[in-house]
This record gives C-alpha cells, structure tokens and sequence, in this order.
C-alpha cells in the first residue's frame, strides 16, 4: 500500500495529498535525494540533499547541514548551513550560518557570517535591489 | 531505509519535514511545490510528492504522487506511483501505479498492478509485471 495510504496507530490522518489540501510554497528535497539539472520558479526550496546545477529563485533558498550543492545559485535570500560549491547570488542577502562551508563566489547587498562558518573565495558587495548578473527582469 | 524508521506520526514528529500546512505523514517525503520547474535528474530513497513541473528522469525507491497541479514529463521508476495530474512519459513501478480521476498518463505503464479510475486518461502500453 503506498506511503499516503496507511494509517499508523494513534494517527487520525495518514493522507498528504489529502482533497481540497492547498499545496504548500516550500520545495524540499529530503537527505536520500540526488539532483542534478535545473531548479527554477517561486517559492521556497530547501536543499537537505545533493544537488549539482543552476538554481533560479523568486523566493528563498536554504542549503541544510546534511546537503552538498554544486553550481550556480540565484534567489532572493539564501540561507546555508551545509557545504557549497560555486556562485550564490542574493538579491536581498545571504546568511552563512555557523555550520556553512562555502567555496566560491557570494555577491549580494547584504551577507551574514555567524562564527564558525567557513568561506572560502571572494565577496563581492551589490547595491541594495541591484538585478544581478544573469537574473532574469 | 528499514520501514520501521517510517513509521511515527504521532504529535509534534507528525510533520517531519516542518512543511506547517501540510497534514500529518507516515513517512518522510520531498516535495516539489506547485510554482517549481525542474530540469534533470532525480536520484532517490525518500517518497516525492510533486505539484509543479518536472522533467528528465525521476527514479525512486519510495513512492511518488503527481498532485492535480502536478506536470510531468519524465520517465518514472518507484516503488507506487500515484498520479492525479499529468505525466507524458514511460512509468514503472515495483508495486502499483494508479492513475486517478481526472489523472493523465501518455506513456507505457509497468507494474505488478494498475488501476486506472473512472475519469482518468491513459495513452500507452500496459505491462503487467509478474
């Protein structure tokens, strides 16, 4: 019987894709998931797993402790926690939270190293609301 | 994963995955919501459930659901595979594949069982694994 479906003891509802449930805004890609390709749209995406390629986000992007993620990444906010690899691009800022391994290229108006958080590479400062290089208008 | 590691959904651990909204689950799944596009590979463990767009290849050894607002254009490999919304593309599946009411599959299905209920479309070959 697949996952949606059962029913464990002492739970009234087992369903997630229950009728008339309003779908949530946040993508997340739990610790067993390998992605390789290209992310975009609006919303929110959390990474807990690997991901290698392009991401371009109306929205908001977190890379957790357990992720690794490779590439190219553009969103409004961004939040990391795990390791990554390449270019992060936050429009309105970014925060390296304590457990952050960065190698690479951050540009962003606004960025947050909390201590602890690894980075190596370079640091480049935009304007406040400054379209950034390759983001779509 | 063992299945026993699956099998809380009792108070505060109803929601593993801290996605607010969402009803209690059984086990832990990714999601891939209503306004996200993904171009590429999917390589997984974990349940996926999907309203919004994916194409390329999605293999699993959970279970996946495409929601009603849910596009896919991919090849799928899972376990069950559950779809409400739309998939152009060959589907395989360890155990079931059920195509629901108003639920699209242009493609070849595989599995040891289908169901396909009153409203759904489906466009393909079956194959019924034994």
């Amino acid at each position: 019987m697949p996952f949606w479906k059962r029913k464990p003891k002492g739970a009234a509802e087992a369903s997630i894709v229950k009728e008339g449930t309003t779908p949530s805004d946040k993508t997340l890609f739990g610790p067993g998931w390998r992605l390789k390709g290209r992310v975009y749209g609006k919303g929110q995406v959390v990474f807990q797993s690997t991901f290698e390629g392009e991401l371009e986000i109306q929205g908001g992007m977190t890379v957790d402790t357990s992720a690794t993620v490779k590439g190219m990444f553009r969103s409004e906010e961004i939040h990391i926690r795990g390791a990554l690899e390449g270019v992060l691009e936050g429009s309105r800022m970014v925060v390296l939270e304590k457990s952050a391994r960065v190698d690479g290229e951050v540009v962003t108006p606004r960025l947050q190293m909390d201590g602890g958080a690894h980075l190596n590479g370079s640091i480049a400062m935009a304007s406040p609301g400054t379209v950034l290089k390759g983001q779509r208008k | 994963m063992p299945e026993d590691k699956r099998q809380s959904n009792d108070g505060p651990q109803a929601d593993p995955n801290g996605l607010g909204s969402a009803p209690p689950v059984v086990e832990p799944f990714s999601v891939v919501s209503r306004d996200i596009c993904i171009e590429g590979q999917l390589e997984g463990s974990e349940n996926l459930v999907i309203d919004g767009r994916v194409k390329g290849r999605i293999q699993s050894q959970g279970d996946v659901v495409i929601t009603a607002s849910g596009n896919v254009e991919a090849v799928i490999v899972a376990r069950n595979i559950t779809i409400q919304g739309r998939v152009n593309g060959n589907v395989e599946a360890l155990q079931a594949v059920e195509i629901q009411q108003q639920g699209i599959l242009i493609g070849d299905c595989r599995a040891r069982s289908i169901q396909i209920r009153e409203g759904a479309r489906f466009e393909g070959r079956s194959d019924i694994l034994t």
